[in-house]
């Protein structure tokens, strides 16, 4: 490979750079171009994954972990839930913390759901997504602190008769009679 | 001197073997500008139960709301292009800015598309109109959404041009594959193969002075399944297809397209545990679903 390229350069190195200095500017200089249409972050990336959602709360969670260190007096360890709706905006709604642990996490609501309000997810072109995110306070040797959970949930929508034009004049009832017929 | 002339010939050789394969029909979606389209369109569909598992019990009441039902819509899309791959070809989004839609026929009631308002599709092409992925078709799809009777609506958007301009009285003949990933566990091809002719000489139209009539005719053949193994469902249509585009070869873009399809689908479910590298499955239940739609797709100005 190494040779080859030496080769090319030794046999024409003026063409090749010619060529060279014409191809860098419409590939985009050091700009990282999308290898598949779905790629996080691509323009052409129009939906929100969970992925996505998860990353923005990783990245947060050092806010997350000060909410905590300013506003729970207790040492045991803890977990509460956040939950909230991103719209098409990208904007956090419906904000809610359902505390799990009760005792010593009161001031902590506000703390969170403050952070929370600020953030912005990228515009996209579905649904509104429901996010539920548990949000884990650890007591161990490293001290009282806040740990990334792995996955965030998403309320799945549901999908039924996948590949199947149904008329509306089906009522709720014969259409799941339908889809617990048709599948096991 | 001869050195030098053999050099440039070289050089140039190239350059003259690019023009020669370069086609000359082609799309042209021009940068940083949207496009919008109005379309109408009309599905009628009759379905059938052709076998359900034992016990299934009287579903008469069901198969007669089934069995026949006509579907109009209506609306305002447009298309953009987002960004370029490496490999030449070009992510398209196609959305719908709105849409109206009602059941017709025997049985009238107004269906509810608002949800599809502003949804899309990202369409990765080569300017031929080869397609080679899609994506967003997840948002459209499943019951209640009536998501699935815009299936072909987007892809027409950029239906697969021939490699030149036919010559007139004589056809040319194109093949290509409709990739629909409609989800992670669902993946829908059709494979169009269509044979293209032209009417007359290029004439005037709205878009610019040079318009040429095209029209095609030809076959679908559809594979596709849902391999989440709750709903495993097979899908397999066969169909033909017929469409007239005014083209517009200055713009690269058509001013209006029409186009027929009649495909039946046939759906087959299975009863779990199903092996997918095999595609064995104890069969569940057989429907047929024969899909007849006219469409027409016209460029706002």
């Amino acid at each position: 490979m190494g040779t080859r390229t030496f080769g090319l350069q030794r046999s024409g190195g003026l063409l090749t750079a010619l060529v060279l200095c014409m191809g860098i500017p419409s590939l985009g200089w050091a700009q990282h171009i999308p290898t598949y249409l779905g790629e996080p972050g691509s323009l052409s990336d129009r939906y929100l994954t969970p992925v996505e959602v998860r990353d923005i709360l990783h990245d947060a969670n050092g806010t997350f972990d000060s909410c905590l260190q300013e506003t729970v007096a207790t040492d045991l360890p803890g977990e509460v839930t956040l939950t909230f709706a991103i719209g098409a905006d990208g904007l956090p709604k419906e904000i809610l913390l359902e505390l799990e642990t009760v005792e010593g996490f009161d001031r902590l609501s506000d703390c969170i759901l403050a952070a929370v309000n600020e953030f912005e997810f990228p515009a996209h072109d579905g649904d509104t997504l429901e996010i539920a995110y548990p949000i884990v306070f650890v007591n161990d040797q490293k001290g009282k602190r806040t740990i990334p959970y792995p996955i965030v949930f998403v309320k799945p929508r549901e999908r039924t008769l996948l590949l199947l034009n149904i008329p509306p004049s089906l009522s709720v009832q014969e259409r799941e009679r339908l889809q617990k017929l048709l599948f096991p | 001197m001869r050195l030098y002339r053999l050099i440039g010939f070289l050089l140039c050789l190239p350059l003259a073997s690019c023009t020669y394969n370069m086609r000359s029909l082609r799309w042209n979606t021009p940068d940083d500008a949207a496009f919008r389209y109005t379309f109408e369109t009309e599905h009628h569909l009759q379905t059938t139960v052709e076998s359900l598992p034992p016990g299934a019990g009287d579903i008469t009441v069901i198969a007669q709301k089934l069995a026949d039902a006509t579907f109009s819509l209506h609306g305002i899309m447009e298309k953009f292009k987002a960004l370029y791959f490496n490999d030449g070809t070009a992510a398209v989004i196609v959305r719908l800015v709105g849409v109206d839609g009602k059941q017709t026929g025997p049985v009238e009631a107004p269906i509810d598309v608002a949800g599809l308002v502003g949804k899309s599709v990202a369409m990765r092409i080569f300017d031929s109109g080869e397609i080679f992925e899609t994506l967003g078709y997840e948002h459209f799809a499943g019951y209640g959404r009536f998501g699935e009777l815009f299936a072909d609506l987007f892809p027409q958007i950029y239906t697969r041009l021939p490699h030149e301009l036919p010559e007139v009285g004589k056809s040319m003949f194109v093949r290509s594959t409709i990739p629909l990933a409609i989800d992670a566990s669902t993946l829908v091809e059709q494979e169009w193969e269509i044979t293209y002719r032209r009417e007359g000489e290029p004439v005037p139209c709205e878009l610019g002075n040079n318009c040429v009539t095209l029209v095609y005719e030809g076959t679908i053949r559809e594979t596709g399944a849902n391999r989440d193994p709750r709903h495993f469902t097979l899908l397999d249509g066969t169909g033909q297809v017929s469409g007239t585009i005014l083209f517009s070869l200055e713009r690269g873009d058509f001013e209006e397209h029409r186009y027929s399809i009649d495909i039946e689908h046939t759906l087959e479910t299975y009863d779990g545990p199903f092996d997918v590298g095999k595609e064995e499955g104890q069969l569940r239940a057989v429907i047929k679903q024969n899909d007849r739609s006219t469409t027409v797709i016209r460029r706002e100005l």
